[in-house]
């Protein structure tokens, strides 16, 4: 068993490289599950994702690896957006509505309210809950962001303070686009769009690099402490001198030495990641599938006039794709910048690489993102052991993607209805 | 500018690249402008003299933004006259640098064969990219050409063979270009190749689509089926618009190794390739026009907006994002606003003015033909 070979290289090789493959592959699901989302609800290939991979992933950096000290205009600029955000959030309306029931006093809201009050009466049994259920989601609603806002600003647990972060900055960089860029250009031709996402790249790009600079940031959640170097002084004390970054926690290892001839080693951070986006690619599909808010962007997807039709407020629909795309986004750049580390070179380039997995997987299709990210990701380590480190990144995936576009242009699981030339 | 009571009744007149004499007067007087700009540079013959208005660095942007304007222009004959979106522009430009480098450096061909032989080879990467669109269009195709964009550097910088050195990852230097035994290496001598080029190139498009081929084109954007009843083949002037599209990025990038001098993959990326999509779209799509617009309003940003905005930028940042160091973030805003602003101004025509300026200076001449009688 220890020295079969396949295609020249050992078994052992073959085995560590197909998992280390689907270890990077869960990541791409993520990332690919995002991009189908959008497609799906906005009818907009997102080729801006990589931008909002790596702008998720330096804001958990940002909130992880610094303390709410060293930055108050970051976190006192967050929690306004937090602020604005929960009262939005909790409403789920405009801020004129708010405004209209909270706050002025004119005799349309006493009408309403008559109305309401009158329905209600009618129908007899009302509990306390559905009678109170504005002041009720207002003061649960206050409790958990006060709770969020402890947590952002404490300094015992960064991991959680950078979880919110992100969450929040993800959130509002969805909206923002959504709002600012992709609404304008509902109707427009494919061509618009595209561009609009690539522009939005390109805004993306230029204000990560103000704000961040060009420097590589890892997330140090899988390595070893840094240790201090510092030396001794005449007087006794010490002075440091720097920091050298500990080195990577180790892998963890499967037992096969025995019939395989060498362990297999599963890298900390791809494993954690590959849990993490699988978790979270569950979360959002149980969304999609069993909740009446992933029926509703569902039917949205479907056919958003219709959706209209029946009373979905389409465009909050959007709103809400959008922002939790961008929380997507986020969580798969902060799981890049826990594997390797987060610069311009690489995180951007997953996107990239992940459009052809979108492809393989089908436009439309949920589990196309699943399996296209898995076979991409393998494809790409198998290339990396048999051709060459520099064709797994550039190439291999762009291969697969030229021949899916020649046999099967619709992908694995997606709707036959390409305009085939 | 056209005024009032000009009235086109066949289709030759509708046509005509001068209509009247006035037109014809703007053109003779560009052309007289541009021609004489580099003698009044250092190096001119008037600016030997004393008379030199024109910086040598304005001849550098100039050239630049002269090869840009031929790769943008065969880019307008896809995107604006065909309809096919491609995402490769650069990947094009790059076998056109390449193939032009080695000809002429290594097999010895001088320059002026070895560019329209770079060109031509250029064109037959492009047509084999272009036949994707036998199989897929619209969205699809324009991933079909990412995947040029991916593959072609790929392949070039990782070619090892003895036929042709192309010198991995860190590139070639390239000789200047000769022509009948004169070198031009000085920024006037190149100005005035590209500008030579670029016209010629400019006026064989113009030229193309007001033939039949640049009917057939425009006929299969605003309807391939319609045009496949009219007894259009599609697929072949679908193909043939890559094809020239490619030529016109490989006569692009000949050009620019013989200015640089110097060639690398890393000169070719992605960003490139959109940049020039961008610059296509903000100028305007399928007018003659547009190119010229979207070159010159790029040049606009990056050499003269840029500083505008850096100097608002740093009196405010240091501020604001407290945790940066005051040198660092200068070094960012160098490197940021460019995207940043680009983005932004794209995303801006493309809300506001998604058909580009050229449409918005078409409708400022109707509205000067209709004088006194038009809104806008």
């Amino acid at each position: 068993m220890a020295d079969q070979e396949i295609f020249g290289q050992s078994l052992v090789n073959v085995i560590q490289f197909t998992i280390s493959g689907l270890l990077t592959g869960g990541l791409y699901t993520l990332v690919a599950l995002g991009i189908v989302v959008i497609n799906k609800a906005s009818g907009v290939f997102n080729f801006a994702h990589g931008w909002m991979m790596f702008i998720g992933g330096l804001l958990f950096w940002q909130f992880y690896q610094n303390p709410p000290s060293d930055q108050m205009v970051f976190s006192v600029g967050f929690l306004a957006a937090v602020f604005i955000l929960s009262v939005i959030g909790m409403m789920g309306m405009s801020p004129r509505i708010i405004w209209q029931r909270f706050f002025a006093s004119d005799d349309k809201q006493g009408e309403a309210k008559s109305l309401e009050s009158s329905r209600e009466s009618k129908e007899g049994d009302v509990s306390f809950f559905h009678q109170n259920r504005t002041i009720i989601t207002l003061v649960v609603g206050t409790i958990l962001w006060l709770v969020m806002i402890y947590l952002f600003i404490q300094d015992s647990e960064p991991i959680l303070r950078g979880v919110i972060g992100a969450l929040v900055g993800t959130t509002l960089i969805g909206l923002l686009i959504e709002r600012f860029t992709i609404r304008p250009l509902l109707g427009q031709p494919l061509l618009t769009a595209i561009l609009m996402t690539l522009a939005v790249g390109f805004m993306l790009q230029g204000t990560i690099q103000i704000i961040w600079g060009e420097q590589a940031r890892g997330i140090d959640i899988f390595r070893e402490p840094p240790t201090i170097n510092s030396i001794p002084l005449p007087d006794g004390s010490y002075m440091v001198v720097g920091t050298t970054p500990g080195g990577t926690l180790p892998a963890y290892p499967i037992r096969t030495k025995s019939w395989l001839g060498r362990d297999i080693l599963l890298e900390r951070s791809l494993t954690w990641g590959f849990g993490i986006s699988v978790l979270a690619f569950g979360t959002f599909v149980i969304l999609f599938q069993f909740t009446s808010l992933g029926l509703a962007l569902r039917a949205t997807a479907e056919n958003q006039v219709l959706a209209q039709s029946v009373g979905l407020r389409v465009r909050l629909l959007l709103a809400v794709a959008w922002a939790m795309v961008a929380v997507m986004a986020g969580i798969a750049g902060s799981i890049q910048g826990t594997a390797s580390a987060l610069s311009a070179e690489t995180v951007p380039f997953i996107a990239l690489l992940v459009f052809p997995a979108v492809l393989l997987g089908g436009l439309e299709s949920v589990t196309g993102a699943l399996v296209g990210g898995l076979i991409i990701g393998i494809v790409q380590k198998l290339s990396a052991l048999y051709i060459s480190d520099k064709a797994s990144i550039e190439m291999a995936p762009y291969v697969v993607l030229m021949i899916v576009l020649l046999f099967r242009p619709e992908g694995l699981f997606g709707q036959q209805r390409i305009d085939r030339v | 500018m056209r005024p009032s009571g000009v009235y086109s009744t066949d289709y030759i007149e509708d046509q005509a690249i001068w209509r009247t004499r006035v037109d014809y007067f703007w053109t003779v007087f560009f052309a007289v402008v541009a021609l004489s700009l580099p003698l009044f540079s250092a190096s001119g013959v008037f600016g030997e003299l004393g008379v030199r208005f024109v910086p040598e660095t304005l001849l550098g942007i100039l050239t630049d933004g002269g090869i840009l304007l031929i790769s943008i222009v065969g880019l307008n004959l896809l995107l604006g006259y065909t309809g096919q979106i491609s995402l490769g522009q650069a990947a094009f430009m790059m076998v056109g640098a390449y193939s032009s480098a080695v000809l002429t450096r290594q097999a010895s061909i001088p320059f002026i064969f070895a560019l329209p032989i770079a060109a031509v080879v250029t064109g037959l990467v492009g047509l084999v990219f272009g036949l994707a669109s036998l199989r897929v269009k619209g969205f699809y195709l324009a991933m079909a050409t990412l995947a040029a964009q991916f593959i072609i550097p790929w392949a070039i910088s990782s070619y090892r063979g003895d036929f042709v050195r192309l010198g991995g990852d860190t590139g070639l230097t390239v000789d200047p270009a000769r022509i009948l035994g004169i070198e031009l290496n000085t920024n006037l001598e190149e100005y005035y190749l590209v500008l030579v080029v670029a016209i010629v190139m400019w006026i064989l498009a113009r030229n193309m689509v007001r033939t039949r081929l640049g009917r057939a084109w425009i006929a299969i954007r605003d309807n391939d089926l319609a045009a496949e009843q009219l007894g259009i083949n599609v697929f072949r002037y679908k193909v043939l618009a890559f094809f020239m599209s490619a030529i016109y990025a490989g006569v692009a990038g000949g050009l620019l190794a013989h200015v640089r001098r110097t060639i690398s993959p890393a000169a070719f990326d992605i960003t490139e390739s959109i940049e020039m999509l961008g610059m296509l779209v903000i100028g305007g799509a399928g007018f003659p026009l547009g190119p010229l617009f979207g070159v010159a309003f790029f040049l606009f940003i990056e050499r003269w907006f840029i500083d505008f905005a850096r100097d608002i930028l740093i009196d405010i940042l240091p501020s604001i994002l407290t945790f940066r160091e005051r040198e660092a973030l200068e070094a960012s805003l160098l490197a940021g606003l460019p995207p940043l602003l680009f983005g932004s101004f794209l995303a801006i025509f493309l809300i506001f003015q998604p058909r580009g300026l050229a449409y918005r200076w078409m409708i400022i001449q109707a509205a000067w033909r209709l004088r006194p009688f038009s809104k806008a």
